[in-house]
């Protein structure tokens, strides 16, 4: 073998073995990022990584779990960044498995959900655990006003299929004219929640601290019989959030119950405030100081309130029981006395009469039951003077009032029945260039900058060529 | 290396070459700048960056082209091959030069960002990202352009099958064909091989990752270790040429 022969051998070979090192490392590379993240997220709000809340759900799953990534075989921006967000839940659980299905081409694939396939669209997921299955449809992946809801949706998902998260049920009672769940129901089943109706005086209430039991804008009064029920319920660490609006005529037994009991007084006029009204018929509350509403100033949203009832603690108000504000109005806002002054006054604008604010209209109570020999109970009550705060200001994105709704919930289930997880604000920013700067910047940009680069190397050339 | 980084800087702006390279580079991205920034009034830099990547495929290949093929036309490089010079250090100076016109030409486009804050909140963390992403496949590129170059004494040849291979890395990746549906059967393995292939070498992939504002180490390393296995690949050639 001579030198040139030895020399071209090995040059080759040192040339192949770059090559197979080269795309062995990204093949590695590639092949562990699908197992342990391998990036830092810089969005603002952190998009592509998991909540705290997330991954305490992630990690409680202990079965074998797919996710399937409905496809039609076209790439989209929407299954990158869908993709993206759920690569997370596979890199922190090996039990997790991420996988894309195109519908069209392995219908046999999914065709045991074919009957719900129709509704969702394509990005849609399908987690499946055993038997047990549940959707995510991508339609609902991202609000109009630009936050991302993929990862509170499939969190949620996931955490029906940990035992002890999917406990939690809201109840609604009926019997007394309420306005049920209907706006409200579709938010809590989305994000995990069993909801559901109940009659308390015929039927058997909840286990005690794995559930909310809902009075939503009851017409009609509570006999003596269930607020007996509910009070006992209650004392041993039960959950109700009660809410009335203006519209609704006074109900002595249920706010006489509250204000001797709890120390809550309904105070049953129209509180207002048109210097801060969004959309002609919502007005703007500011957040009280509580765990509830903690998180929420973080995610820069805003809760609502339409026309509403306030609420006041009573000089005798027991002492076991320890009363937080919610929401209040804003100090612009006003209280008309009644609906019925009001209408007399035929507007709805400040008069003189009317009272100052601010007023609270969301209130969280605690109260403790038992003895030092016994075991203490904390039963607690959310009571609200708005009948929209926790119903179709729900459904509009823009609005807080979602996260204020499943934070109640949370913190009444203890914080460890449920988790709710912060929809994310999606990075967009918005700039507004007059059509003069735009043709400005057009001309210095595209027209002046080029073409002044471009005569220096003219020059350059010429100097060059004559010299 | 010194010397020969800055005499291959000083190459590019004695000839057109870099004002040419520069021109174009600064023209079509402040065109889609103003187009897609400006006019959709979005301080998103995402479809900016995916876009230029486009401009690079044209681009690059006017950077590169007379890297070595010009010294080879013109004999220069048998003195650069008998002098007292490191093959590293020859190919080096050259790559880090084309790398710093091209440094220049992203620079130039950061003054978007000024630009966006005059009138709004620019994304900071995902413009400073992107731009990373920018300008190291833009490495990359000039890695391909400059080992092209090595082995062709024509700078046409060079610059042409420099867009050429670029333009195959940016469209081939761009298909959207999953083989793993075609190929089914005992092929499957075949189509399952194909996809990863694709994904592997989509250069719209790799860039994507940079335009969603998270540092993935995985495109960083395929821009980097591709780029460096081209500047390895040109010092083979440059090396086996000085030895023959």
């Amino acid at each position: 073998m001579n030198k040139k022969f030895r020399y071209s051998l090995n040059s080759k070979a040192f040339i192949i073995g770059a090559i197979i090192v080269v795309l062995l490392l990204n093949a590695i590379l590639i092949t562990l990022n699908g197992k342990i993240a391998l990036e830092i997220d810089f969005t603002e709000d952190q998009i592509f990584s998991l909540t705290e809340e997330s991954l305490e759900i992630v990690d409680q799953i202990d079965k074998p779990t797919e996710i399937l990534i409905l496809t039609t075989g076209q790439d989209s921006e929407l299954l990158s960044t869908v993709k993206n967000v759920l690569e997370n839940y596979r890199q922190r659980n090996d039990k997790i498995d991420i996988r894309e299905v195109n519908v069209i081409k392995n219908p046999a694939e999914v065709q045991a959900y074919m009957q719900e396939i129709a509704y969702l669209s394509v990005g849609s997921l399908i987690i499946r655990q055993g038997d047990r299955h549940e959707t995510v449809n991508a339609s609902e992946y991202f609000s109009e006003n630009g936050f991302s809801y993929i990862e509170r949706l499939t969190s949620a998902k996931l955490a029906s299929f940990v035992d002890g998260i999917n406990l939690s049920k809201v109840v609604y009672t009926t019997g007394h004219g309420e306005s049920g769940y209907t706006s409200v129901g579709e938010v809590l089943e989305r994000n995990g929640y069993q909801v559901g109706t109940i009659d308390i005086l015929t039927e058997e209430l909840p286990e005690e601290g794995k559930a909310v039991i809902v009075i939503n804008v009851p017409q009609q009064d509570f006999s003596s019989d269930e607020i007996a029920k509910l009070d006992k319920y209650l004392e041993k660490g039960g959950n109700v959030q009660i809410h009335f609006d203006p519209m609704i005529p006074s109900l002595p037994n249920l706010e006489k119950y509250l204000a001797e009991d709890w120390g809550i007084i309904r105070n049953n006029h129209v509180i207002l405030d048109v210097t801060n009204m969004v959309g002609g018929s919502y007005m703007l509350a500011d957040l009280g100081e509580h765990e509830i509403t903690a998180p929420i100033g973080e995610s820069q949203k805003r809760a609502g309130y339409g026309p509403a009832n306030s609420f006041s603690v009573a000089p005798e108000k027991p002492a076991s029981v320890k009363i937080d504000t919610l929401l209040s109005t804003k100090g612009d806002s006003y209280a008309k006395e009644s609906i019925e002054k009001m209408m007399e006054q035929g507007d709805v604008r400040k008069f003189d009469e009317d009272i100052d604010g601010p007023f609270d209209i969301l209130i969280a109570a605690t109260r403790e039951t038992g003895n030092v020999d016994y075991d203490i109970f904390t039963g607690r009550l959310i009571v609200g003077g708005s009948s929209v705060t926790f119903d179709q200001l729900t459904l509009d994105g823009s609005f807080a009032n979602e996260d204020v709704l499943l934070n109640t919930i949370n913190w009444m289930n203890g914080g460890n029945a449920t988790l709710t997880v912060r929809v994310k604000q999606l990075p967009s920013g918005q700039i507004l260039v007059s059509r003069g700067q735009f043709w400005m910047w057009f001309s210095v940009l595209v027209v002046v900058v080029p073409l002044a680069i471009l005569t220096g190397g003219l020059v350059v050339f010429l100097k060059r060529r004559y010299k | 290396m010194i010397a020969i980084y800055k005499r291959e800087l000083k190459a590019y702006f004695k000839t057109p070459i870099g004002y040419i390279f520069l021109s174009a580079f600064i023209f079509f991205a402040s065109l889609l700048f103003v187009l897609i920034n400006l006019q959709g009034n979005s301080t998103d830099l995402s479809p900016l960056f995916s876009n230029v990547s486009l401009i690079f495929v044209f681009v690059i290949p006017v950077l590169t082209m007379r890297l070595f093929s010009e010294e080879r036309k013109s004999k220069t490089d048998q003195l650069l091959l008998t002098a007292p010079v490191r093959i590293t250090d020859i190919v080096f100076g050259k790559y880090l030069a084309a790398a710093t016109v091209l440094l220049v030409g992203v620079l130039v486009t950061m003054l978007f960002v000024p630009i966006m804050e005059l009138y709004g909140t620019p994304l900071i963390p995902q413009t400073v990202i992107g731009y990373l992403g920018l300008f190291l496949m833009g490495l990359f590129f000039v890695a391909i352009g400059m080992f092209m170059s090595s082995i062709t004494e024509s700078q046409v040849i060079a610059a042409v099958s420099t867009l050429g291979i670029i333009f195959f890395l940016w469209v081939f990746g761009g298909l959207n064909i999953r083989f793993v549906e075609v190929l089914t059967g005992p092929v499957s393995f075949l189509g399952t091989a194909l996809d990863w292939l694709m994904n592997f070498i989509s250069i719209q992939n790799r860039m994507y990752d940079f335009t969603l504002g998270t540092l993935n180490v995985v495109p960083v390393f395929y821009f980097v270790s591709l780029a460096g296995l081209f500047v390895f690949l040109t010092i083979r050639v440059i090396e086996r040429r000085r030895w023959k």
